[in-house]
């Protein structure tokens, strides 16, 4: 059995495929550096991360699959989940050894579930385009906090930037504790502590609000109530769309 | 003014909810003068309300006032209802503040008629103007035209609209005549003609000079409501294709017709509003628009309506077993979009994974297809004619599909029971 260890970053794990490749050695589990001790019959392998090397593997798989596929490689990599980390070094292997793309040859169980997972991030990506909720503070600043099921604020900060050019905005991820920050000028990766937020409701403390904050969240749930057809109420269908797990962090939802 | 707001939006907002459009798709708008504001190709929704319908715009009206008095409308003038106006400022302001917290993708403005339609018009553009104009609002915007309105403010509303949208609402003129006499097809095809013209010209200006902005770029779309009259599916679904043939709408939405003034005798007495009709509706308008079906083949003089019970793809098939079989290996990609419990995309996904190797039922399930239905329409490595529909007969096929839908509405309701 061998482990292989590597930083977390793209790059580091784009430098472990390399290497992989280099020394013949097919990893059985992925893991992070500082992880758990290794069983004894395991063979550990620690990567160094190695721009030459990562941007080798990039280049060669950026050819073999295009920039739709190769991207999804990123993004699926920055979501965050390490069960995917296998499959998606599988994903890579077959890839780079394969003459034609493969990113369409569904029946393969390995691209299928790539294919599968990136919907899914994507999905969510476009769930936090869909239920982000500013509240404006005192300094003029639109806050909002979250917690996607995976890592996706970098993929999602492009959209804010170029919508809400003209004002200040802050979008946290409090399960990752790091967030995005944009002065009107440019957008800065920041970490904070979130005292004057509610972890569980997102709801910024009232007396750091924007004077005429609490009036606008209530005209949006006064909104939200008056342009619902009574004679066609569907929970279901709701939640379908919106999903429970949403409900805490909508304006609309909160009494 | 807390409280007054709060009325006028409870009022306007109500007023405006039965137009079902909330689309706010068609145009892609960066952002390069860094204000406020884009659009996305494929629409955002933001919010979903109570009866899971999609909010994605503030869906107001400017006013519940109206001169006219359609028998289907809440907003008629002869109802006794709260009534009010906006003013022009308070839209615009209520538009960015709702926008600027990433509620909306951005405004839809209906009115009802005051005075005039171009009197009505002249405001509405008020509105729309302002947010581009003064404040550089660069959301989406969809614009309601009221029948009877002039060309001049039609052709206004559409530089500064990106959706502009006129609803015929009752699908014969017959009808439309017995229903809102004030109103007839003219009046409604008329302004949906100037916003056609407006954005074939504007087409030919940009050939020439690039720079010249988009007339109504994400085009134009109407409502027909559904069930307030005798008119059948085969005459909507005719009217609804016409129109997106000939005056080349985006959408042409359906909307149930619900029961708002139940005491006017020329309406039925609807227990509740046909939802299942206004969903099949919407299933044919997909299959004329993304599955390549011609209209006549969805309904004709000897199927003038939907069957309610079974979708009109699958009614389509059971009706033509003649097609079926299909090999899933080797049949061209219109046959593919046809066989029911197939999509566009699993079709899609086929089309590409079969130069790779030849597909097994596995293989396409796990693509997504619907094998519980497919499995008789298709034959493919295992799945041979003997399974299929010529054994089964359409008969056979559609008492085993009904069954299968009460066994999984039993199914849903103990579940349901059981939480
Ligand atoms: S013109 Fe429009 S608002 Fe006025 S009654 Fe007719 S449908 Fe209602």
């Amino acid at each position: 059995m061998n482990i292989f260890q590597y930083d977390k970053t793209f790059e580091g794990f784009l430098s472990l495929v390399f290497e992989s490749f280099s020394l013949k050695v097919i990893p059985n589990r992925i893991e992070d550096l500082e992880a758990s001790e290794p069983y004894l019959w395991m063979e550990k392998y620690r990567i160094t991360t190695n721009p030459d090397k990562s941007n080798r593997v990039w280049n060669a798989l950026k050819n073999k699959l295009g920039h739709e596929a190769s991207f999804a490689v990123f993004r699926i990599h920055l979501a965050g989940i390490a069960e995917m980390e296998m499959v998606l070094f599988r994903y890579v292997c077959k890839a780079l050894a394969s003459k034609q793309s493969i990113s369409d040859n569904f029946a393969d169980p390995d691209v299928l579930a790539i294919t599968k997972f990136d919907k899914k991030v994507c999905r969510e990506a476009q769930r936090m385009l869909e239920f982000v909720r500013f509240q404006k503070t005192g300094d003029g600043i639109f806050f909002c906090s979250m917690d996607p099921e995976y890592n996706i604020l970098p993929l999602i900060i492009n959209h804010f930037e170029t919508r809400f050019a003209d004002q200040q905005w802050l979008l946290y991820d409090f399960k990752r504790n790091y967030g995005f920050y944009y002065n009107l000028e440019k957008t800065s990766q920041i970490t904070m502590q979130l005292d004057s937020v509610n972890k569980h409701t997102g709801k910024v403390n009232k007396d750091i609000l924007a004077e005429e904050e609490v009036l606008f969240q209530d005209l949006w749930k006064q909104y939200f109530k008056s342009t619902c057809i009574e004679e066609r109420k569907n929970k279901c269908l709701q939640m379908q769309h919106m999903p429970k797990r949403y409900w805490k962090y909508l304006t609309e939802k909160q009494s | 003014m807390r409280q007054e707001a709060l009325e006028k939006l409870k009022i306007l907002a109500g007023a405006a909810k039965y137009d079902v459009s909330c689309a706010s798709s068609g145009t892609k708008r960066d952002n390069p003068g860094k204000k406020l504001g884009s659009a996305h190709p494929w629409g955002i929704c933001h919010s979903f309300a109570d009866d899971g319908r999609c909010i994605s715009l503030l869906k107001i009206m400017l006013t519940n006032y109206c001169i006219y008095d359609c028998a289907y409308c809440v907003n008629r003038r002869s109802n006794d209802v709260p009534r009010t106006a906006f003013r022009v400022s308070e839209i615009v302001d209520l538009t960015i503040e709702f926008y600027r917290r990433n509620y909306i993708e951005g405004l839809f403005l209906s009115s009802g008629v005051i005075k005039t339609p171009d009197f009505t018009m002249e405001k509405m553009v008020r509105v729309v103007k302002e947010l581009r104009i003064i404040h550089g609002y660069n959301g989406y915007i969809h614009m309601k035209s009221i029948p009877g309105a002039s060309s001049e403010f039609v052709r206004e509303a559409g530089m500064y609209a990106d959706r502009l949208s006129v609803n015929i609402e009752i699908p014969t003129e017959k009808n439309l005549k017995f229903l809102a006499p004030e109103k007839d097809f003219k009046a409604i095809l008329d302004p949906m003609g100037y916003i056609h013209q407006g954005i074939l010209e504007n087409k030919e200006e940009r050939q020439k000079h690039f720079k010249i902005p988009k007339f109504a770029p994400a085009g134009q779309s109407t409502q027909l409501i559904v069930g307030a009259t005798s008119d059948n599916d085969q005459q909507i679904l005719t009217l609804a294709t016409n129109l997106y043939s000939q005056h080349h709408l985006k959408r042409v939405y359906y909307s149930g017709f619900i029961p708002v003034n139940s005491y006017d005798k020329r309406l039925p007495a609807l227990m509740e509003p046909p939802m299942v009709r206004e969903h099949r509706l919407y299933q044919a308008d997909w299959l004329y628009r993304f599955y390549r079906f011609k209209v006549d083949e969805i309904v004709n003089d000897s199927h003038p309506n939907l069957d309610l019970e079974i979708d009109p793809k699958l009614s389509y098939a059971l009706r033509h077993p003649e097609c079926f079989p299909i090999d899933i290996n080797k049949a061209d990609y219109e046959m593919i979009l046809r066989i029911p419990g197939v999509g566009p995309r699993s079709a899609d996904m086929i089309l590409m994974a079969r130069k790779h190797r030849r597909l097994n039922s596995d293989m396409l399930r796990k693509m997504g297809v619907v094998m519980k239905r497919a499995q008789y329409f298709i034959t493919c490595g295992e799945l041979s004619e003997r399974n299929s529909i010529q054994t089964w007969k359409p008969e056979g096929l559609k008492k085993l599909f009904l069954e299968q839908v009460k066994n999984k509405r039993l199914a849903d309701a103990t579940q349901l029971s059981l939480w």
